[in-house]
């Protein structure tokens, strides 16, 4: 089975989140904060995160951080990120594409 | 959270894992360009070595590669499956008529012939194996460097043998760069 890291400030929410991706057979671990998921994704060998922001206006800035963070990892990860806000324009998913991160709204 | 977002991330994720497993199922090959080329003809004395790039699908990712390495990568390709020692691959740079009038048909004026000493080869190899490791990173394989540039021993303890155990594809372009 796949491990995939959930970083995400809410507790309810990355406990909703992490129970729907177990039932989808994957090994979940959760983050609150950046830090930790930066040290666990270098550690870990993990292949797929869910990065998780409430913030519009840190957004960008904090998922940049973690992609350049997480740059040197041993491989090649894939980035799902998730904002907890409806989509108004397309500029979101643009700066996702620029991080080669898929960019999703709720 | 609602049940059409949870299964949005879901979907994505098990997306993004099919891509991961059918790239690393793919077998890459290495793809090496030549400029100055003539019609008719392929891989003739005179040409260029443009580009040495690492390919899965039809997705290449080009190798930062300097004038030398380009040259270096080029002969390992060209004499696949050939097994080179240092002293081969010294002794072909410098008399082999590809290496020797390399880029004596482009228009520009052609550097000269590439000379490799035989204490050297061991440094181009291990900077090809460390460009090989980040295409291979950069396009998700798992396949290590090593396994695709391969040192083999010789019954002499001291003497490596070379070679690339990848297919080459050799592309080649015109003088006004048109792929052919």
């Amino acid at each position: 089975m796949e491990e995939i890291l959930i970083v995400d400030p809410d507790p309810v929410h990355a406990t909703a989140l992490k129970e729907a991706l177990e039932t989808a057979d994957y090994i979940v671990s959760v983050h609150r904060d950046q830090r930790t998921a930066m040290q666990a994704v270098v550690s870990q060998g993990i292949r797929a995160v869910v990065f998780v922001s409430s913030s519009p206006s840190w957004w960008r800035n904090d998922l940049k951080a973690f992609c350049e963070s997480v740059a040197n990892a041993k491989y090649e990860m894939d980035v799902v990120c998730l904002l907890r806000w409806p989509s108004i324009e397309p500029t979101d998913r643009l700066f996702g594409d620029e991080l080669n991160v898929r960019v999703l709204h709720e | 959270m609602s049940n059409s977002g949870i299964r949005e991330v879901v979907a994505e994720i098990e997306y993004l894992r099919a891509k991961r497993a059918q790239v690393a199922s793919a077998s890459p090959h290495l793809v090496v360009v030549h400029g100055a080329h003539q019609p008719l003809t392929n891989c003739l004395p005179g040409e260029t070595v443009e580009q040495v790039g690492l390919a899965v699908h039809s997705r290449v990712t080009p190798l930062s590669l300097s004038p030398t390495g380009l040259v270096f990568a080029d002969l390992l390709a060209r004499k696949r499956p050939m097994l080179l020692t240092a002293a081969q691959i010294e002794r072909l740079l410098s008399s082999d008529p590809f290496y020797v009038r390399l880029g004596a048909s482009a228009s520009r004026a052609p550097r000269p012939a590439v000379r490799l000493a035989r204490k050297s080869v061991k440094v181009y190899i291990q900077r090809l194996r460390w460009q090989l490791g980040k295409a291979l990173k950069a396009m998700g394989l798992s396949t290590l460097p090593e396994e695709i540039l391969v040192s083999e021993n010789t019954e002499l303890s001291n003497v490596m043998t070379y070679r690339f155990a990848i297919s080459c594809e050799f592309v080649h372009l015109n003088g006004d760069a048109t792929r052919k």
